[in-house]
């Protein structure tokens, strides 16, 4: 027999309480359902053309507050151009606002044209498939399927969305890479230097080619005794261990050890845990210098990002009909 | 008039715990694949083969007809949907249910084919948060969850209640997590 005596209050009324409650939660939009204003075409109105910076995105406050300010010092610059007529910034994932949020107020407000610049390094899955998928202008399987797992929302903006190039196209590593350098150095001669990069899985031939050239590049410049890359992110399950061991190599060939995260903005994740952490276990910390920095801020790439939205948008201007 | 403490002590455990075994199942289900993701795909099943295209070397030379006529070599006529160029030697063809890395040097081809893993994809799902009402869902389950803890330390009495044995028990749970706060 049950010792106990029932409460007065049925036990399911609470549990139709929390039912009623969560039946009021449903009336929330999801993610993908965003409140926004519904876009207002004009296609018979002025061209409007609005330049979207796209970063991969980040748990980390640090990370997202460099890049909302590179959005917010280009800015001024930016819309004082002749036909450019409002600057937003997104992240890719993780944290709003998404790309889908911005493309959603680009259409609210009018515009016609959007340029997309991608703060990204190289090629990768990101800027090959999956922010052409967000925006509609692919539809690449894996991408679909991980953007919906992820629940990162993809939108088909009335505007016309172009793609500018990465940030190899600018050449800006080869300025950056030797200033950084230049910060550490005391003897370049007998320095080696670990380039610590993300690295794409799918790509890692291009990633390859490319940071072949630029340790190539860099110990060109820097007149340092050589200059080997390493990755840190996922094709490294988020390990130290690479960076780790290229310093050890280095270690036993050079009597000092630069490492240089070439990744754009600060995580602690990454040059923190993972990075700082390799540093800090190698065979010999007090023969490495390293600042745990990252590409920003730099001036280069603010006057980059002013340059290719500007030559984009002549180039819009001119030929309106090439997309 | 005295509170009947326990007896409210045991209507919640017992009926929270019921209510809420499917979701205990999924956040446990879900959370043992998502904590091996680093050694399998816990969402998706992905096939890969290699198998080799006759497509010209140069990127500026390759026509959709001749991507079209490739796929309909190897049983892919009606997947495509569309490619692009990674490089001058390098073209990625877009299938409706995966993908083919083409290198056009030697016409050696990578195929993956990419699907959603049954039940676990969607449990993964609602895992992450994907909507704002689970959020509120899942929120409410957090705190049952921990209603049904301390619950479950109160209803039973006696040697096997908390005052007995059940405070040894507890501190050894509590150890794992303790240690895992500072050592990790």
């Amino acid at each position: 027999m049950n010792r106990y005596r029932r409460p007065r209050l049925s036990l399911l009324s609470t549990l139709g309480l929390i039912a009623l409650f969560l039946a009021a939660g449903c009336q929330q939009t999801t993610p993908s359902e965003s409140s926004l204003p519904v876009a207002d075409p004009h296609p018979a109105g002025p061209a409007k053309t609005g330049i979207l910076l796209v970063s991969h995105g980040s748990h980390s406050e640090q990370w997202r507050t460099m890049l909302t300010q590179l959005g917010d010092e280009v800015q001024t610059e930016l819309v004082a151009t002749e036909g450019i007529d409002g600057v937003k910034s997104a992240f890719m994932e993780y944290t709003e606002p998404s790309i889908a949020t911005r493309l959603k107020e680009f259409d609210a407000e009018g515009y016609t044209r959007v340029i997309l610049i991608p703060i990204l390094l190289t090629v990768s899955s990101h800027s090959f498939d999956d922010i052409p998928t967000i925006v509609g202008l692919k539809e690449d399987a894996k991408s679909l399927l991980t953007l919906e797992s992820e629940g990162i929302e993809r939108y088909t903006p009335q505007a016309t969305v172009t793609l500018a190039p990465l940030l190899d196209f600018s050449q800006l590593l080869e300025k950056n890479l030797p200033r950084r350098f230049a910060e550490l150095s005391k003897s370049p001669a007998e320095e080696g230097v670990v380039l610590v990069a993300y690295g794409s899985e799918p790509f890692n031939e291009e990633w390859e080619a490319f940071f072949a050239h630029t340790d190539e590049v860099v110990q060109q410049t820097t007149g340092a005794a050589e200059v080997v890359h390493t990755w840190c992110g996922h094709i490294a399950h988020y390990s130290g261990d690479p960076t780790k061991q290229a310093i050890d190599d280095l270690l036993t060939r050079r009597e000092r050890v630069i490492v240089i995260p070439v990744l754009v903005a600060r995580d602690e994740g990454f040059q923190g845990r993972i990075i700082g952490g390799a540093v800090a276990e190698s065979s010999a910390p007090e023969r490495v210098a390293y600042a745990g920095d990252a590409i920003l801020p730099d001036k280069n790439l603010n006057e980059w990002i002013v340059t290719i939205a500007r030559k984009l948008q002549s180039e819009s201007t001119e030929s309106p009909a090439s997309e | 008039m005295k509170v009947k403490w326990r007896a409210w002590a045991l209507f919640l455990h017992r009926d929270l715990g019921y209510f809420f075994t499917g979701v205990v199942v999924l956040y446990a289900v879900s959370g043992l694949a998502m904590n091996h993701a680093g050694d399998w795909n816990p969402n998706f099943v992905v096939a890969s083969r290699d198998l080799t295209l006759e497509l010209p070397n140069e990127a500026t030379q390759v026509t959709t007809q001749q991507v079209r006529r490739c796929l309909a070599e190897v049983g892919e006529e009606g997947n495509y949907r569309s490619h692009d160029f990674i490089s001058s030697q390098r073209m990625k063809i877009y299938l409706t249910n995966g993908d083919m890395v083409v290198n056009l040097a030697n016409g050696s081809t990578h195929h993956e084919t990419i699907g959603r893993r049954p039940v676990l994809y969607y449990l993964n799902r609602l895992h992450l948060n994907p909507a704002k009402w689970w959020k509120v869902f899942s929120d409410v389950f957090a705190i049952c969850l921990v209603l049904i803890a301390v619950t479950g330390m109160i209803v039973v009495r006696g040697r096997n209640g908390l005052a007995g044995r059940g405070k040894w028990l507890v501190a050894a749970g509590l150890i794992v997590p303790l240690l895992a706060m500072f050592l990790v």
